[in-house]
């Protein structure tokens, strides 16, 4: 199998579980209570493919997909992926308050990992799909947290990636641009862009992902066609 | 092509951010971008006026032997100071995308480092209001440009390894708060090497920046330490940034997890 975007064999993830943030003294005497947020989990997802995943809070869904954007590393398994990934998930971090939208927008798509030209390029249409045209000059303490949102979403969708991770954010701003965010997830859909797609919406999830993933506890329940998956998530 | 490629978004990263770091700091300020020229201009005109009055040592022109170490000084104290816990303050940037961490204490150092560079200039302009033509020869700009350029190194390389420790031990900034505050005595700064008495002298040895503050001051005092003294230091400071950098790499992929 060759046209693989994501690749994870037997992938753990332990965290070191901390009551406190712990002091240089504490550390050197008290032991870690250690905890296995993903254990053994193995994925394939084909170039084009889109998964949903979906389970409880605290299932791993959030940590399977860091692992998969790179953000954080697998203290066991293996990850390979293919192409460009962008994550949309916490989409104002890196927003400055005091700096203007536009500023705001190049440090985003720079964090992101867009070249400088590709920003150049898209900054246009950055702007217009945001629907903040008239706030870009102003400093971003100045943007509602709605707009803030559109923002990150917007430099996000632009930055042209292959693999897509999303982190329950399509609830973004208001009832409009929650329909444009659809249709650019729709686009992104045509384009056949490799799409993770992590929701509580199951709905969303059987209409846009073919293919489900039931996380609970950090293991892999069942993977199999969205409708089957969803039909005895919602029975338990 | 694509090392070529990463170094390009590395360097384009780091600049915007020190650009960021730089900009957001003035932004609401009436007098906007001037502060990077008053702030330097008020702390030379205290340490000309008051500092040299009640400190003296034997040193001809007290006060350009002040400006020409309290200006780096402060540049590489105020730098540490805040590369120091920055990482554990963007922690939302890190958990967000993939992107080098370097760039986070790095552009905190840079930012600084312009701020030094603009109060240096501002020496200059007064070194060459007050005849000060000493400073002009070509072997005093060629030591103090080497000197700053260590000093840049040295900073980099130190708060690339306090930034990526902080994650693990919310202590070192204390830590390194400490240091600094002795190290301001430790270092030749405000008193000349020649006035540490003769049996101390070896101890300072082991401070990297007394080459630096030395070549840094050379127009006012000699150089008194040995040559091999001297390639120690530079060799100690290339070495903490290339340690520095390579221990961060290592670590930096554990951040997420700690933050």
């Amino acid at each position: 199998m060759n046209n693989f975007a994501v690749k994870i064999s037997k992938v753990s993830k332990k965290y070191i579980l901390h009551h406190e943030k712990p002091t240089l003294v504490e550390s050197l005497f008290k032991k870690s209570e250690v905890f296995w947020a993903l254990k053994d989990i193995n994925l394939a997802v084909k170039k084009g493919e889109k998964l949903g995943i979906i389970g409880p809070n605290g299932a791993g869904k959030s940590t399977l997909l860091k692992i998969i954007a790179g953000i954080t590393i697998p203290t066991q398994g293996k990850v390979e992926t293919k192409g460009k990934i962008a994550s949309l998930i916490d989409l104002e971090a890196g927003f400055h308050p005091d700096l203007t939208g536009e500023e705001n927008i190049y440090i985003n798509g720079l964090l992101l990992g867009m070249a400088k030209e590709q920003i150049k390029k898209n900054f246009d249409k950055i702007i217009n799909f945001s629907g903040v045209r008239e706030f870009i000059d102003s400093p971003l303490h100045a943007y509602s947290s709605g707009m803030k949102l559109r923002l990150g979403f917007s430099v996000a969708a632009h930055s042209d990636p292959d693999i897509l991770i999303i982190d329950e954010i399509i609830s973004a701003g208001d009832e409009k641009f929650r329909k444009k965010s659809y249709q650019k997830m729709q686009e992104f859909f045509k384009k056949k862009k490799t799409i993770l797609f992590v929701s509580h919406n199951l709905d969303v999830i059987k209409k846009l992902c073919p293919q489900t993933l039931w996380l609970d506890r950090g293991k892999a329940k069942i993977l199999g066609p969205s409708k089957r998956v969803i039909s005895q998530y919602i029975k338990t | 092509m694509l090392i070529n490629k990463e170094f390009n978004h590395f360097f384009d990263l780091l600049s915007a951010l020190t650009i960021k770091e730089i900009k957001a700091r003035y932004k609401h300020a009436i007098l906007g971008i001037l502060w990077i020229f008053i702030n330097p201009l008020i702390q030379m005109i205290v340490i000309g006026f008051v500092f040299s009055l009640i400190f003296r040592f034997e040193v001809k022109n007290y006060h350009l032997f002040l400006f020409t170490g309290l200006l780096p000084w402060n540049f590489f104290s105020l730098a540490l100071n805040k590369a120091t816990p920055r990482i554990v303050w963007d922690r939302s940037l890190i958990k967000k995308a993939k992107f080098p961490r370097e760039v986070i204490p790095l552009s905190m150092v840079f930012s600084h480092f312009f701020h030094f560079l603009a109060s240096w200039s501002l020496l200059i302009i007064f070194l060459l209001l007050t005849h000060q033509f000493g400073f002009f020869r070509p072997v005093v700009v060629g030591s103090q440009f080497l000197a700053i350029i260590l000093l840049l190194i040295f900073t980099s390389g130190l708060s690339l390894i306090t930034s990526a420790l902080t994650v693990f031990y919310r202590d070192i900034g204390f830590v390194t708060q400490a240091v600094i505050m002795f190290g301001f005595y430790l270092t030749p700064i405000i008193y000349p090497f020649t006035a540490v008495p003769q049996k101390f002298q070896p101890f300072f040895y082991l401070n990297p920046l007394l080459t630096v503050f030395s070549l840094l001051q050379r127009p006012l005092v000699p150089i008194p330490l040995p040559t091999i003294v001297i390639f120690g230091h530079v060799l100690i400071i290339v070495l903490t940034l290339i340690i520095g950098w390579s221990f961060f790499k290592k670590v930096a992929v554990y951040f997420p997890d700690w933050l």
